[in-house]
């Protein structure tokens, strides 16, 4: 394809995040937690930018968060921590205006939010596992699937360390997920999702320019007392957490609790480390059972 | 917290009459390729074993395949599967292997037809049971074996716990109920075919063999798997089938197999019987149950570990665990020494 002219040589990206989308160059995601109030306004956004269909008007009864998880058609999806008492989900008819107002307020009755989203995991287990090459990495550094090479075999679905790509089974049967908006980085343009957020919790840019912008705040945050740490750097280590197995997140995220409250695995395993193990064993066991066999089969068989 | 929060990893969204009944019937394909290629190279090139497992493992390996396609939804979609080699990854390995065990599973189907048709003295029949036969017999017997147990890597290389906590447990576990399940196919279609008593008995041995194999990985397996906290909170109706499965799939087929394969040399103490017990025909009933057993056993073993690895997804702390580095001890799942978590 010849390039296409541009009639500007600054990119909208420039202005609406003040970042130069250059290919070539690792671009992600990074997630301040602290920031996120739950508008969901990135959810919608990507949505509508992907032209992903609608879930239904599902309630699950036990929190606000109606989305759940994410999914073949819900590539962002805000998670809501919802950290209060028991009685607060059981009692009454779940009507805000019968909690008393101290409630509220308690110590350590609070609400947390993580706008989560695909990782783009710099060795990303989807990726290894496709027998396809449908999943690719692209010139951005981020995983792309390739819609037209997808088979849906759903070997990445069970891959998946974090629970994101997944097959379409009432839809066309293929993987789906967060494409970082390939489209929309091709033409100069930031993610849906990080140009609609409101108070620039997701921030989009180059990752080395995340990374030193995501240390900034996390040391802001500690002096004012706030327990911050970075999960899904490669380096950092608080909190137990290490992505080094999956040699870091393009995506990663500031967060102020333990890793499992945003449902989040504390060591993300890579699964293909199991792979040559795996075949090993079973080159040594089909040694071992094939002379078994052998010997059942060449034995005295005078009867 | 709320309990409506979906679990931190997703299983794979394969309905269990496809792709697990695939790794059954895989696992009987490479199990009965064995069985035909060792007769002939090892054995007493009993033909109507080899004949046997050649149909078998093709039916199987085809069967397979379609169960395969059938999971995908379109046909055309696996021809996908061979755009590339990733050697990382047990389903692409899986793919190309099956495509050519297929391949050579049907090569050798065709020779034994065409002897079949054309009968055993004609050219039809020095190809099938010349070189070109042999030659087939042993470049399919690693693809066999491949087959069999690669779907147990193929488990383990995922981030259900506790499939990948299995990686060295599984793809033995499922080699061994591959080889078990082959002999028993090719037991119970010599069988309708009306097959030597001899040849039974070899084929009730390497059963036996690779039964009392399965137990042993089948032990070893579940004492890796439950260390996660997924398999302590087992339902006990799952306990029930896990060991109605080890009884009546692994123990109870073992033992009629050993009977048919070892237990009547000793009735052969009196010589004069020796010439009866040949010429009898294989029609004991213990034969049909241990290969009826084995292949029930080796379909519900794998419809267990499918299952024990929805379950193991399905329970955040087997992922807590796994994805820790440490083993369970019931009390430190995901909580570091410095928990922040606010007080309750």
């Amino acid at each position: 394809m010849p390039p296409s002219p541009r009639p500007s040589p600054l990119q909208e990206a420039q202005r609406t995040a003040g970042v130069t989308i250059t290919a070539g160059r690792a671009h992600g995601f990074f997630t301040d937690t602290t920031l996120c109030i739950g508008c969901k306004a990135c959810e919608v956004a990507c949505k509508q930018w992907n032209q992903l269909p609608a879930d239904g008007f599902d309630w699950t009864g036990l929190s606000y968060d109606n989305t759940r998880a994410l999914s073949a058609t819900t590539w962002r999806h805000v998670r809501f921590v919802e950290q209060f008492e028991a009685e607060r989900f059981e009692g009454g008819s779940g009507n805000a205006g019968e909690i008393p107002a101290e409630q509220w307020a308690a110590p350590g009755q609070r609400w947390l939010f993580l706008s989560d989203v695909c990782k783009h995991c710099v060795s990303a287990p989807c990726l290894e596992a496709c027998p396809t090459g449908a999943i690719i990495r692209t010139e951005f550094d981020s995983v792309y699937v390739q819609q037209d090479v997808c088979n849906g075999c759903g070997y990445c679905q069970a891959a998946c360390p974090f629970a994101v790509i997944a097959v379409d089974k009432d839809g066309d049967g293929k993987a789906h997920k967060c494409t970082l908006c390939y489209d929309r980085l091709k033409d100069g343009l930031e993610p849906a999702c990080a140009k609609a957020c409101p108070t620039d919790s997701i921030r989009f840019g180059p990752v080395d320019e995340l990374l030193a912008r995501a240390g900034t705040r996390v040391d802001e945050l500690r002096v004012r007392g706030v327990p911050a740490y970075l999960y899904g750097s490669a380096d950092a280590r608080e909190e137990g957490c290490d992505t080094s197995e999956l040699n870091g997140l393009n995506a990663f995220f500031l967060l102020i609790d333990r890793p499992e409250a945003y449902n989040l695995p504390r060591a993300p395993k890579r699964p293909s480390r199991n792979t040559a193990p795996g075949l090993l064993t079973a080159a040594v066991a089909g040694l071992a059972l094939t002379a078994a066999m052998l010997l059942a089969f060449r034995g005295r068989s005078s009867a | 917290m709320n309990d409506q929060t979906a679990p931190p990893v997703k299983t794979a969204p394969w309905e269990w009459y496809y792709v697990p009944a695939y790794f059954w019937l895989g696992g009987i394909a490479g199990g009965s390729w064995v069985a035909a290629a060792l007769e002939e190279l090892a054995g007493r090139n009993d033909r109507g074993v080899v004949r046997a497992g050649r149909y078998v493992a093709v039916a199987g390996a085809l069967g397979g395949t379609v169960l395969l396609i059938l999971d995908l939804g379109r046909p055309e979609r696996f021809l996908h599967m061979l755009r590339i080699v990733r050697a990382r990854s047990p389903m692409s390995l899986g793919s190309w292997t099956l495509t050519a065990f297929g391949g050579v599973a049907g090569a050798a189907a065709a020779l034994q037809w065409a002897e079949d048709v054309a009968g055993s003295r004609s050219p039809a029949a020095r190809i099938s049971r010349g070189w070109p036969g042999r030659a087939l017999h042993l470049l399919g017997l690693p693809l066999a074996l491949f087959v069999a147990s690669y779907t147990g890597a193929l488990l383990a290389a995922t981030s259900t716990p506790t499939w990948a906590r299995r990686a060295g447990t599984l793809p033995p576990l499922f080699l061994a109920s591959g080889l078990s399940t082959g002999m028993a196919a090719v037991s119970l279609a010599l069988r309708a075919t009306g097959g030597a008593p001899s040849a039974e008995r070899r084929l009730a041995r390497a059963q036996a063999a690779a039964l009392a194999a399965e137990l042993v990985f089948a032990a070893l397996d579940h004492g890796a798997a439950r260390r996660l906290p997924s398999a302590a909170r087992e339902p006990t109706a799952f306990g029930t089938v896990r060991k109605l499965t080890l009884l009546a799939g692994m123990v109870v087929p073992l033992l009629l197999a050993v009977d048919q394969g070892f237990g009547r040399k000793r009735r052969e103490g009196k010589p004069g019987l020796r010439h009866e017990l040949d010429e009898r025909p294989v029609r004991s009933r213990n034969g049909l149950l241990a290969a009826g057993l084995a292949l029930a056993g080796g379909l519900a073993l794998r419809l267990l570990v499918t299952h024990e690895g929805k379950r193991s997804a399905h329970t955040p702390e087997d992922t807590w665990a796994f994805a820790a580095g440490r083993v369970h001890d019931g009390r430190e799942i995901g909580q570091p020494a410095s928990s922040r978590e606010v007080p309750r």
